[in-house]
């Protein structure tokens, strides 16, 4: 087979192997590649498996009309592009070899030499010239290996990828790229997605046109399709929409249980759905999908107090490779004494960026009514965006949407002629750059809002993510009209007068109403900008950030009830009024929600 | 004291440090940023362990 008029491969396929890397079933057999660039100088690239020694060397031969190649370049030293190098040093006793200076101690280890008398050590940057072409190396520490290099031919622009761009499959058998390579590729590169990242960083210097890999076809087309998935796989990237479930089942019930999952997965939308048998169906297979998917669901039995071993097994497959970045579901069955979920939660512990859902779909031996309903929830939830998409399911008159429009959080201050005050508000935003216009609304509820409307002027400080849980009780749940909410507070002031905060802030503003527009409930003014600080580097305070980690947890334990969302009012009854206000912060029924 | 890295078996020795990367000899593990990278593979701190 010739690649470029001066690169030809030299490689054999293996159709007799029963496990690749003495574990992974290849239905395709496997192909060890090996190529010879044919120059003023030969080299040729990598070795093969030990059992086709002979049938290399016969390539060899035949792809150099008989002519002894100069260079045996190793780029790795797995045995199954390895094993032969001492056999191609007898056959060709004026070769050198080429190699890592780490790669050099492993044949020091496997085959008890180093030929350091016949040997060029290379690393990072060093070239080799061959003639029309030079050879330049480039270090792939942990690709998959320690001692890897790759190398570029710049004349062919050819990059010689060792392990990487490689897959499961002979190359005499038709099959599509993508599954094998997937499966080849989280199986034995899959925790090294960063040292992967690093090699592609490096990569995207060179003009590449070719990949010539160790294992599976050479590529030629199209290289964008390749490079793309292997900067996702290796980035811990989701690949395809969908949900992927393992489970184990000893008898039947929990795969019941799977089966109605998977039945109302498909129902609500989703795009895909793969079941995978973890003890009948191929390991690293269910691996690979774990891998593509970003929703997997994870079905076990409790087991000699533990998980049921398959189960084990793949979860430690998963966490070996630095599973990361998605959403697990957990289905448990305990006859008697559950602990499945606990077990694969701590398992998953490690792992970064990992949203575990709740409820735990539970079994006790068999499905039960609330089995079905832990079903139905998590299937609601898996399918969220899938539902909301669809025309035909999709919730259209869901007004939680609104509350994802996002806002910082601002003192709003002001001065009525006798005091300072000040208030908390969200819906602060710059409308107009040409010129500066401010719009800010305010609550005419607000004393504040009676106050700016009169004096035409306030303040806007940005609240920065250090201000704590007090400035929101000082300034957000009180009325200024009856109350000093800058008792305790020094006050500094800017040219207009009014206050800003000496902590807690970013920045302020001092703005100068321009317009006045009534919304009904509120009052909105557009002003212009007369003073303007910035104080600090800190990032401005969100809502979302508020509610996360500001704002303290309700005391509803033992109430019967409703909380305010915003402030944490318990409003103690068996039914909340329409029409609601919160006497802490002046929000309405919408922000109120029944205590669980 | 030694450190290794598990992927790929470099040694961080903090009597030495690793002045090529800006480590100061005798700074200790802990002492390495956050963000400190094996020099050989890129693996982070937590991929390395006691010798």
């Amino acid at each position: 087979m010739k690649i470029t008029t001066d690169i030809k491969y030299v490689g054999v396929n293996d159709h007799k192997i029963d496990l690749f890397e003495g574990q992974y079933d290849v239905p395709n057999g496997m192909a060890y590649n090996s190529y010879v660039i044919l120059d003023y100088k030969i080299a040729v690239m990598d070795s093969v498996d030990a059992r086709f020694g002979h049938e290399w060397l016969d390539n060899i031969a035949a792809a150099t009309g008989g002519k002894a190649p100069d260079y045996l370049i190793v780029q790795h030293m797995e045995p199954d592009h390895s094993a032969n190098i001492a056999n191609f040093l007898s056959a060709y006793p004026n070769a050198t070899v080429v190699s890592s200076d780490k790669a050099f101690r492993m044949m020091k280890n496997f085959f008890g030499k180093e030929f350091e008398d016949r040997r060029i050590v290379v690393k990072e940057g060093d070239t080799l010239p061959l003639g029309r072409h030079v050879l330049s190396f480039v270090a792939a520490p942990m690709v998959h290996w320690p001692e890897v290099i790759v190398t570029y031919d710049k004349t062919d622009k050819v990059l010689f990828s060792a392990d990487g761009f490689g897959k499961f499959g002979a190359l005499d058998v038709e099959e599509d790229w993508a599954c094998e390579a997937r499966r080849y590729y989280f199986g034995i590169v899959g925790k090294y997605g960063a040292q992967v990242q690093a090699l592609l960083k490096k990569a995207a210097g060179l003009d590449i046109q070719t990949i010539c890999p160790l294992h599976g076809p050479v590529l030629t087309e199209n290289l964008g399709y390749y490079l793309g998935l292997y900067d996702t796989w290796s980035a811990y990237g989701v690949e395809s929409d969908g949900v992927m479930i393992a489970y184990t089942s000893v008898y039947g019930h929990t795969k019941a249980a799977v089966e109605l999952l998977a039945e109302k997965l498909k129902a609500k939308g989703c795009p895909k759905v793969v079941v995978c048998d973890l003890a009948r169906e191929d390991m690293a297979e269910a691996v690979e999908d774990a891998f593509r998917y970003g929703k997997i669901v994870l079905a076990t039995t409790t087991y000699n107090a533990d998980i049921f071993p398959f189960m084990r097994a793949f979860i430690e497959h998963l966490t070996e490779r630095n599973y990361q970045n998605r959403t697990v579901a957990l289905v448990e069955n305990g006859s008697w004494a559950p602990l499945a979920a606990k077990v694969m939660k701590s398992m998953l512990e490690g792992c970064k960026n990992l949203t575990i859902l709740e409820p735990v779909i539970k079994l006790n031996s068999a499905m039960n009514d609330d089995t079905k309903d832990a079903i139905e929830k998590v299937s609601d939830e898996l399918c969220m965006d899938y539902l909301a998409k669809q025309d035909s399911t999709a919730n259209k008159n869901d007004l939680k949407a609104l509350f994802n429009i996002g806002y910082g959080l601002y003192v709003v201050t002001s001065n009525d002629g006798k005091k300072d005050n000040g208030l908390i508000v969200n819906t602060v935003s710059q409308v107009t750059n040409t010129p500066n216009r401010i719009a800010v609304t305010i609550n005419k509820q607000n004393y504040s809002h009676h106050v700016i409307k009169q004096t035409g002027k306030m303040n806007v400080n940005c609240l920065s993510v250090d201000a704590p849980f007090k400035v929101f009780e000082d300034f957000g749940f009180r009325s200024g009209r009856t109350v000093d909410k800058f008792e305790g507070w020094e006050k500094l002031r800017s040219d207009n007068g009014l206050v800003f905060l000496p902590k807690y802030i970013n920045s302020f503003m001092s703005l100068t109403v321009e317009n006045y527009v009534d919304l009904g409930t509120h009052g909105m003014f557009v002003c212009s900008v007369s003073e303007a600080r910035v104080i600090t580097d800190l990032d401005t305070m969100t809502y979302t950030y508020y509610q996360k980690n500001v704002k303290p947890k309700p005391q509803t334990e033992g109430k019967k009830g409703f909380v305010c969302k915003i402030c944490g009012y318990v409003y103690e009854g068996e039914t909340l009024p329409d029409d609601i206000v919160c006497p802490l912060c002046k929000h309405g029924a919408a922000d109120f929600e029944p205590i669980k | 004291m030694k450190y290794v890295c598990r992927l790929c078996g470099w040694e961080y020795d903090e009597a030495l440090g690793d002045p090529e990367n800006g480590i100061e000899p005798g700074t200790k593990f802990e002492d390495l940023p956050d963000d400190f990278a094996c020099p050989l593979c890129g693996a982070q701190k937590d991929e390395f362990g006691e010798e």
